[in-house]
C-alpha cells in the first residue's frame, strides 16, 4: 500500500520548530510564505498553535480555580487537586497528568484572582486609587509578592518618572516596585537586569541598563553607584550631572553615554554636543576636568589616579531609547459619539490634502497645516498627526478667527501623546492673531527654570482675560502625563468655572469672573504662537502626536467626556 | 484666585477605600473574574498564535489582563469578552513586536493582519470544540507520551533539559514531541468529524 504523502509535512515541521523554540528566521519566513499562500495551511497553523497553547495551560502552569457556576473543568483536571510533584513521572493510578506547581511566572488569571481574594483591598483597589489620584500604573504593572502597589509620589517630591520598563528584574522581589507612569522620589533606584527608560521632570531622558544602582539626588543630579546609562538633555536643562564616587560628568547640552563602576571609574562617549568630564575632590568639588565633544574618542575618568583621558575604544554604551508611540485605536462608535455632542468643529486627521485637514462638521473651516507636519500610517483605520522634533515652525490653525460665546461656555477636546516631558503647547488662542497675547492655553509643563511655579509634568489650563502675556487663571491636572502614552483632554469654560478633565477624570474646577468676555481669537495646535522664534516665550513646540480635536460652543457633560474617553481607550488599551 | 474646591471632588478622589467603595471594587472584581477565567485560555491561545514565543506571550497576556481590568466597566461590560480581550491583545502584540525586533520569531505585519483577521471570524475553526476534544485525546495518549509532554511543557523546560531528564538524545525527544503533537491534532480532527462537526 502506498501512503499518500502529507501535503503539509513541511508546514508541520516548521510549526514544530516554532513550538520547540528553535525556528530560525528563515524557517519563520518560510512558514509565513506557506500560511499566506494557502487558507488550509493557515487553518493548520492556527489549530496547531491553539492546541499548543491549551497544552501549555494543561501542563505548564497550574490552572485557575473555576467559579461556582457549575462549569465542568477540562477533562482530566481535578480542580481540587493541589499542585502535583514537579517533573516526576505521574502514577497511572491517579490522574493521568500532573499539575506542576507554578513557580515564578504568574498567569494573568492567578494575578487577578489573588488580588481579588486578598484581605486588604489595596492590591485590587491600588490601581483604582492610583488611577483617580495620580499617574496610572499602566500595562506591565506588577504587584509585589506582598500585594502592595508602589506608593504614589506627589509631584512636589517626585524627581523622575518611569516611562518604560523592558524585562526589568528588580533587586528586592518583595518590595513594591514602580511601573510606567510612576514618579520616583529622591533615593535609590536599583535593578538586576533589563532596561529602564526614565525622564527627569526637567525633561532629561535617561535610558539605563541593568545591573544598575542609581540614586536621584535632585532635579539636576543623579549619582550612579554602578550601571550603564544614556542621557539626552534637552535645551533648557543643561548642567545636568551624572556623578560617581569621585567623578562626574556635567552636561553642556548633549546626549552622552556612561558606564560606571562601583569604584567611580567611568567610561563615557558623547553622541551629540559636549560634556565636562571631571575628577572630584573629597569635598565633591571639581579637582580636574576636561571638555569632551561628540564624534571624539571614548573618555575614561579614573578618580583614584585623578586621571581623565580620551582614548580609542570599542566599549558598548547603552543604545538610544527605542520606545515607539503606540497607535490611538478608536472604537468604531467614536466619531458618532463626538458628533452627537454637537461640535462646532471636529478634525480627525485622516488625510492632509493641499495642506488642509477637513472639518467633519459641514460648512465649518478646515485646519491649515504649517510646517513639516505629517500623518501616521493608518492603524485600524485611524491616523494621527505627528509633530516632529527640531527647530522648525509647525502648527495647525484655522484661517478664520474662532469666537466662542462666554455663556454658556465652550470646550476644547483632543487626544495627545508626547514623546517627552517638556514645556509644550497643545492648544493656544491668541488675540490679536500672530502674537503671544494668549486668551486660552492648554499646555504640558515640566520643571524648567522659566516656570518654577508651574506644577511639573502636568497639563496646564490657562484662561487670561483680557488676553496678554501674563496673569490669568490656572488649573493644573491632578494626573501627570506620561510620555509615549495617549491622553484624552477636555478644557472648558462652563459658566463661571474653568474645568479640566484628563482621561475622563475631573480636576477640581476654578471659578472665573462671569463678566469676562472672550474675544474672537486665532486658534493654534501644537505651538504657542505663529511667530518664527524658537524660545519659550514664542514656541513651546509639541513633539509627539495629536488626534480627534473638537471644539464645542457649549461645555460638555462629564458623561459625554467619559464616554468619549472610554471609546478612545477601550480598543487598544491606550490611556 | 485660589483653587476652588467646589464639591470637594479632590478629597473624594484621594480618600482611602471604605464601605461603599470597597463593595464597588469587589463587585467589579467578581464581575470581571467570572468572565476572565472563562476567557483566559482563548485569549492566551490567540496571543501565542500571533506571538509564538511562550515567555513573550505570557508577558503580553499579563499586560492585557491588567489593561482589561482597568478598562472593565461592570455596568457596561463588553458583549463579547473574548473578542474584546483579543482586540486589546492584538495591539499589545504589535507594540511588543516593534519593541522586540531582535527576537527570532517576529511575524510580518501581513501575517499578523491575516491571522488576526481569520481569528476574528474563527467560528468555522471550532476552536472551543477542539479544546474540549483535546481533553479526550490526551486520555488516549500512552503513559510515556503523557509524561514526556508533561516534562517538556512544564515551566522553564526546554528540549535539551527534557532530553537530559528522560535520558534520551535531543533529536529523539524532538521527534517524539512532533509525533505526539501530530497524533493529538489528528485525534481532535477525527473527534470533530465523528460528531459531524467538520
Amino acid at each position: 500500500m502506498t501512503l499518500r504523502p502529507d501535503p503539509f509535512a513541511e508546514l508541520r515541521a516548521l510549526i514544530d520548530a516554532i513550538c520547540e523554540g528553535s525556528a530560525s528566521p528563515e524557517q519563520v519566513a518560510r512558514l509565513e510564505e506557506l500560511v499566506l499562500a494557502d487558507p488550509r495551511a493557515e487553518e493548520l497553523y492556527i489549530t496547531y498553535m491553539h492546541m499548543h497553547a491549551d497544552l501549555l495551560r494543561e501542563f505548564g502552569v497550574a490552572a485557575p480555580r473555576f467559579g461556582d457556576d457549575g462549569r465542568e473543568p477540562p477533562v482530566g483536571v481535578d480542580p481540587d487537586r493541589r499542585a502535583a510533584d514537579v517533573g516526576g513521572p505521574v502514577s497511572s493510578g491517579g490522574h493521568p497528568f500532573g499539575r506542576p506547581a507554578s513557580r515564578g511566572r504568574w498567569t494573568a488569571a492567578r494575578l487577578v484572582a489573588a488580588a481579588l481574594l486578598m484581605a486588604a483591598t489595596v492590591a485590587l483597589a491600588g490601581p483604582w486609587i492610583a488611577r483617580l489620584a495620580g499617574p496610572r500604573a499602566g500595562a506591565g504593572a506588577r504587584l509585589a509578592a506582598s500585594g502592595r502597589s508602589y506608593p504614589k509620589v506627589d509631584f512636589a517630591k517626585g524627581l523622575a518618572m518611569v516611562v518604560g520598563l523592558d524585562r526589568v528584574e528588580w533587586e528586592a522581589d518583595d518590595a513594591p516596585q514602580p511601573s510606567a507612569g510612576d514618579l520616583l522620589p529622591a533615593g535609590r533606584f536599583r535593578f538586576r537586569s533589563g532596561r529602564a527608560t526614565l525622564s527627569m521632570l526637567t525633561g532629561v531622558s535617561l535610558v539605563v541598563e541593568g545591573p544598575a544602582d542609581l540614586e536621584f539626588l535632585s532635579h539636576e543630579r543623579v549619582f550612579c553607584h554602578r550601571g550603564k546609562l544614556r542621557a539626552r538633555v534637552p535645551e533648557g536643562a543643561e548642567g545636568f550631572i551624572v556623578s560617581g564616587t569621585g567623578s562626574a560628568v556635567v552636561d553642556l547640552g548633549t546626549e552622552f553615554g556612561m558606564n560606571v563602576e562601583p569604584d567611580g571609574t567611568m567610561r563615557g562617549k558623547v553622541f551629540e554636543g559636549r560634556v565636562e568630564a571631571a575628577v572630584l575632590n573629597e569635598s565633591g568639588t571639581i579637582q580636574r576636568s576636561r571638555m569632551m565633544k561628540a564624534k571624539g574618542n571614548i573618555f575614561a575618568i579614573d578618580p583614584k589616579n585623578s586621571q581623565i583621558e580620551a582614548r580609542p575604544g570599542a566599549d558598548e554604551f547603552v543604545s538610544a531609547s527605542d520606545l515607539v508611540a503606540p497607535p490611538l485605536v478608536l472604537d468604531p462608535g467614536y466619531r458618532s459619539a463626538v458628533l452627537e455632542a454637537r461640535p462646532w468643529a471636529y478634525w480627525r486627521f485622516d488625510e492632509i490634502t493641499d495642506g488642509s485637514v477637513a472639518n467633519e462638521v459641514p460648512g465649518h473651516p478646515p485646519l491649515r497645516a504649517v510646517g513639516p507636519l505629517r500623518l501616521t500610517e493608518p492603524m485600524a483605520g485611524n491616523r494621527t498627526v505627528v509633530f516632529g522634533p527640531g527647530k522648525v515652525v509647525q502648527y495647525l490653525t484655522m484661517d478664520r478667527l474662532w469666537h466662542a460665546a462666554r455663556h454658556p461656555g465652550y470646550a476644547v477636546e483632543l487626544w495627545f501623546l508626547s514623546e517627552a516631558i517638556g514645556h509644550s503647547a497643545l492648544v493656544s488662542t491668541t488675540v490679536p492673531a500672530d502674537t503671544n497675547f494668549h486668551q486660552f492655553l492648554l499646555e504640558l509643563t515640566s520643571k524648567d527654570r522659566g516656570s518654577l511655579l508651574h506644577q511639573p509634568a502636568s497639563i496646564r489650563f490657562l484662561h487670561r482675560c483680557p488676553p496678554g502675556t501674563g496673569g490669568g487663571d490656572n488649573l493644573y491636572s491632578h494626573n501627570l502625563y506620561v510620555p509615549y502614552r495617549w491622553h484624552h483632554v477636555v478644557g472648558q469654560i462652563n459658566g463661571d468655572r474653568m474645568e479640566l478633565f484628563i482621561d475622563g477624570e475631573p480636576t477640581p474646577p476654578l471659578s472665573v469672573d462671569p463678566d469676562d468676555a472672550d474675544a474672537p481669537c486665532q486658534f493654534l495646535l501644537g505651538r504657542l504662537s505663529t511667530v518664527p522664534r524658537h524660545d519659550q516665550t514664542w514656541a513651546r513646540p509639541l513633539v509627539g502626536q495629536m488626534d480627534e480635536v473638537a471644539l464645542y460652543e457649549h461645555p460638555l457633560s462629564i458623561e459625554e467626556i467619559r464616554r468619549h474617553h472610554r471609546l478612545g481607550s477601550r480598543a487598544a488599551g491606550s490611556e | 484666585m485660589g483653587a476652588d474646591r467646589g464639591n470637594g471632588v479632590s478629597d473624594h478622589l484621594i480618600a482611602p477605600l471604605a464601605g461603599e467603595d470597597e463593595d464597588r471594587v469587589f463587585s467589579k472584581g467578581r464581575a470581571f473574574l467570572s468572565r476572565f477565567l472563562k476567557a483566559e485560555r482563548r485569549i492566551f491561545a490567540y496571543i501565542l498564535t500571533l506571538l509564538p514565543h511562550r515567555a513573550d506571550a505570557e508577558d503580553v497576556l499579563q499586560e492585557v489582563s491588567v489593561i482589561m481590568w482597568e478598562k472593565f466597566d461592570e455596568h457596561d461590560p463588553p458583549g463579547d469578552f473574548v473578542a474584546w480581550g483579543c482586540r486589546i491583545a492584538y495591539f499589545r502584540i504589535c507594540d511588543h513586536r516593534r519593541r522586540r525586533r531582535r527576537q527570532r520569531v517576529v511575524f510580518s505585519e501581513s501575517m499578523l493582519e491575516r491571522v488576526a483577521g481569520t481569528l476574528a471570524g474563527s467560528g468555522p475553526l471550532q476552536l472551543d470544540e477542539r479544546r474540549e476534544a483535546l481533553g479526550l485525546c490526551l486520555q488516549k495518549l500512552g503513559r510515556h507520551d503523557r509524561e514526556l509532554l508533561a516534562e517538556r511543557l512544564k515551566e522553564g523546560a526546554s528540549t535539551r533539559s527534557t532530553a537530559e531528564s528522560v535520558g534520551r538524545s535531543v533529536d529523539v525527544v524532538y521527534k517524539a514531541l512532533a509525533r505526539i503533537r501530530k497524533a493529538l491534532h489528528d485525534c481532535i480532527s477525527r473527534a470533530l468529524a465523528a460528531e459531524g462537526r467538520t
